[in-house]
């Protein structure tokens, strides 16, 4: 997902990883940067200043908050696991755009999670791709909180025709489906996201011939 | 963000799906170099064996960064195995967050690194992967580190259930303590190049903090003499000592006066 506003946690975690020690000076150019959040900085350098030089005292059972901690995770994972199944009886259908509008996704927000271009998801849409990767489900399954297996068939199904497309042959015209990596080297995306696609696909294919 | 010499993938290796989030000039987040090529040799590797993996200490130590991707690719799929990833998640944040959680009773501070972990596993297993959540998979320290760090401003900001007389501080007067101290004290010089010394400052600001009355006083003084910060600054709208403590510039002067004194009497002691 491309954010881009820039909050407080974001300019706090760029010092973290920009800044050695909570000096002076670098708090003068972090204000300088973000006045908006002056008071703010203030207060986290000087927190961070003397939480340094305090001395690290008292015993806390660590084993004890790791296990706290593990418990809390499977909690999470148990939650999501419900939703998921709950959130896949709700979304039922047999396109993806239809699901996504359902689930309250648009298409270019879809787009713009997935790493893919609007192209791409109306291709996907229609089922004209073959040879997609599993990760492009898994992504997909993600924004839409569900799982791969429910993806899947939205997008290998049959291909279907655009709506309203008109045609002069007798028979009906099967419609044209293409290769998603001749898709990625066809769409908007910018280098990083095509290398990323077209390795996906040659790493499949890599494992499919083994 | 991550390193942008990143090499490129072992050959054969499985796909590893690229972070989502852009920094502030709009460049992707990238994971380092190192722990792509670690995340691959896992990968590669049963999932029955990254307990294993995970628990090694020294130069095969995985990188807490690959660690987060692997509880991220195994999710649900493995309950067992997530918790006992988890598990070693947990700790290593908890070592993080601990060494910057200093200052505080055991029970505030097991409450202290008990939300920053709460946070970390919100966002480890956060759906909607974000600048905050990728974060992890990036500067696992930091962002343990800067979390500690804004639970412990919060815990901080909270009323006391003691509230400190300010009202002598203006009285006290340092020059009186000195009267009745020994000779072999050193003079204020010499503590502040103790100070400067991170290796006796540790010593220096327990002591000191076991003698005054009030903690801010040391504190002051490792903003002033550690950081550099100025007791006030011409520009009202700059930090400084007056401004974060709300207190007159004399009082912070008294305040440091007491802290050094606090310290020049326990270095005496130990000579």
């Amino acid at each position: 997902m491309r954010q881009t506003e820039f909050d407080l946690e974001d300019v706090l975690n760029a010092v973290m990883l920009e800044e050695k020690e909570p000096n002076y000076e670098a708090l003068q150019r972090w204000c300088k940067r973000y006045p908006a959040y002056r008071a703010s900085l203030a207060r986290f350098f000087a927190t961070w200043a003397i939480q340094s030089q305090l001395p690290m005292e008292g015993t806390v059972d660590e084993s004890q908050l790791a296990n706290i901690g593990v418990s809390r995770a499977l909690n999470i994972l148990s939650q999501q696991e419900s939703e998921v199944e709950t959130l896949t009886v709700t979304l039922r259908g047999s396109r993806l755009l239809a699901v996504c509008r359902r689930a309250g996704i648009s298409e270019e927000e879809l787009a713009n999670r997935t790493d893919l271009d609007r192209s791409m998801i109306a291709k996907l849409d229609l089922r004209r791709l073959s040879a997609v990767p599993a990760v492009c489900f898994e992504r997909i399954a993600r924004v839409l909180r569900t799982s791969a297996e429910f993806v899947m068939p939205l997008i290998t199904g049959p291909p279907v025709m655009e709506a309203g497309a008109r045609y002069k042959s007798a028979k009906r015209p099967k419609p044209k489906t293409e290769d998603f990596a001749a898709a990625v080297r066809n769409s908007s995306l910018g280098k990083t996201q095509r290398d990323f696609w077209l390795d996906a696909v040659r790493k499949e294919q890599e494992r499919g011939r083994v | 963000m991550g390193d942008p010499e990143c090499p490129r993938p072992l050959e054969g290796a499985i796909c590893i799906a690229p972070l989502v989030s852009v920094d502030k000039t709009g460049k992707p987040y990238r994971r380092r170099a190192d722990v792509e090529v670690v995340i691959s040799r896992m990968l590669a590797l049963p999932v029955a064996d990254w307990v294993v993996a995970a628990q090694r200490t020294g130069s095969g130590r995985l990188p807490t960064e690959a660690l987060v991707f692997l509880i991220r690719t195994l999710r649900g799929s493995d309950k067992n195995l997530v918790g006992a990833l988890v598990n070693i998640l947990c700790r290593r944040l908890l070592a993080v967050a601990r060494s910057i959680a200093g200052g505080f009773e055991t029970a505030v501070m097991e409450e202290i690194l008990g939300e920053v972990q709460d946070q970390v596993i919100e966002l480890l297993f956060a759906r909607i992967p974000t600048r905050q959540t990728e974060i992890l998979e990036i500067a696992f320290r930091k962002a343990v580190q800067r979390r500690t760090i804004n639970v412990v401003e919060k815990v901080r900001k909270r009323p006391k259930l003691v509230v400190v007389d300010d009202r002598r501080d203006d009285e006290d007067d340092p020059e009186h303590l000195v009267e009745s101290l020994p000779e072999k004290r050193p003079n204020i010089q010499e503590v502040l190049l103790r100070l400067a010394d991170a290796a006796q400052r540790s010593i220096l600001v327990r002591t000191a903090l076991a003698a005054v009355k009030d903690r801010r006083h040391v504190e002051a003084v490792i903003l002033r003499y550690v950081y550099g910060w100025p007791i006030s600054h011409s520009n009202p709208a700059q930090p400084s000592l007056e401004k974060h403590f709300g207190k007159s510039g004399r009082q912070i002067q008294n305040w440091i006066a007491g802290a050094l004194e606090a310290m020049r009497n326990a270095i005496g002691d130990s000579q």
